[in-house]
């Protein structure tokens, strides 16, 4: 009983902490009588570990890098919506749709933006410079956004299909963002280049995403065909739903290839973590 | 009080756990289990496993100590240069406080 007691209570840490601590923490518990204070003060330690590897919150330095990547991908955001209206020109599209496409806009980078996060805030020490990065990606993505703009004199606005010049434009823009943020990530991680094809395939998939989100509503709504209910005016939360499901799809494909970049190694995954207890 | 970052005091509720750690290290490299033990005779508080290792797991962090090879599961301490400074440091300031405070209470 007290060994299963004394293995469960090793188990409410973090499996990190128990991988650097676990062995030694259960020859010490071993060694002494549980009482219940021991018991109490073992699972108020495990919690303290966990608050101090922020898998279950975040301390207030963590707050504000949090805060500071949602707004960074928030402005992202508000500044590609005013460069495509300056790209695309004042077309006759009603103010409901360009807020409707910040709206989509933002949610794609807003819920993006977490992922990385959540993955990212667990490896780099230093992630104000991925910050730096994602600005420094962004500028040169919008610049590039602009040639390619000038040059090709697109006139559609960006959600109007799934057209193979869309989807390029869409991944060159996140190819040449997730450069920048190669620049940050290549100081840790040496298989970092695979990070710019991820971005540039997540950038790809926004239209489909966004196409099958239409399609999704249109068979809801049971209106208009897809082409049609693009070119109309749009009620926020439809546009919003579409965001989410470009920056679902934008969060899978980044967030996924960051947690595969920064997997552990495969001698850390084969060692066994410490939680069982055996007489001292 | 002194230190700041990387300090004791920034250690919140840990503070007094470490400083008994870095003293009980003082004496020579120590497991888990001992410390417990030495802080126990010296200071007569016995620290629970989770504050202990709560208190040790900021050290090692912050450079003030560094574990040896473990030995039949147990894994020794001991203080590392920057932990012994900064442990000399505390207690004269600790020393210049108890100081006052018992001179103040003799001046009655």
């Amino acid at each position: 009983m007290s060994d299963w007691l004394r293995a469960s209570l090793i188990r409410l840490y973090p499996e990190g902490w128990r991988r650097r601590y676990g062995e030694e923490f259960a020859a010490l518990l071993a060694a002494r009588r549980l009482t219940p204070a021991a018991i109490g003060d073992v699972a108020l330690g495990a919690l303290d570990a966990h608050l101090q590897q922020g898998s279950l919150t975040m301390g207030r330095q963590r707050w504000s890098l949090y805060g500071r990547w949602l707004l960074l991908h928030a402005a992202l955001g508000v500044a590609a919506f005013v460069l495509l209206e300056q790209l695309h020109g004042a077309g006759p599209r009603p103010a409901v749709l360009r807020h409707g496409v910040a709206v989509v806009l933002l949610a794609c980078l807003v819920i993006g933006g977490v992922a990385q996060w959540l993955v990212l805030r667990r490896h780099l020490r230093l992630s104000a410079w991925w910050l730096l990065a994602t600005v420094a990606g962004a500028g040169a993505g919008a610049s590039a956004l602009l040639l390619l703009g000038q040059r090709s004199r697109l006139s559609r606005g960006i959600f109007h299909g799934m057209f193979p010049e869309d989807l390029v434009l869409w991944a060159a823009i996140c190819g040449v963002i997730g450069t920048g943020q190669w620049l940050q990530l290549r100081r840790t991680n040496r298989r970092a280049g695979w990070w710019v094809l991820a971005s540039a395939v997540a950038g790809a998939g926004l239209l489909p995403a966004n196409a099958i989100a239409a399609g999704v509503m249109r068979a809801l709504a049971n209106s208009a065909p897809v082409m049609e209910h693009y070119a109309r005016p749009y009620a926020l939360e439809w546009l919003a739903f579409r965001g989410i499901a470009g920056g679902i799809l934008y969060a899978l494909v980044t967030g996924l290839a960051l947690a595969w970049l920064y997997r552990p190694p495969a001698q850390a995954r084969a060692q066994p973590v410490a939680s069982g207890v055996s007489g001292s | 009080m002194t230190q700041g970052r990387g300090g004791l005091a920034d250690l919140g509720r840990f503070s007094e756990p470490a400083l008994l750690i870095l003293v009980s290290l003082a004496g020579g490299a120590k497991h888990g289990y001992a410390m417990m033990e030495d802080i126990e005779g010296l200071y007569g508080v016995r620290l629970g496993p989770g504050t202990l290792y709560g208190a040790l797991t900021r050290l090692e962090d912050r450079g003030l100590i560094e574990a040896l090879p473990a030995a039949d599961r147990r894994r020794p301490y001991r203080l590392t240069a920057r932990g012994a400074d900064l442990l000399r440091a505390r207690l004269a300031q600790l020393d210049r406080f108890a100081t006052a405070g018992l001179r103040r209470l003799e001046a009655r």
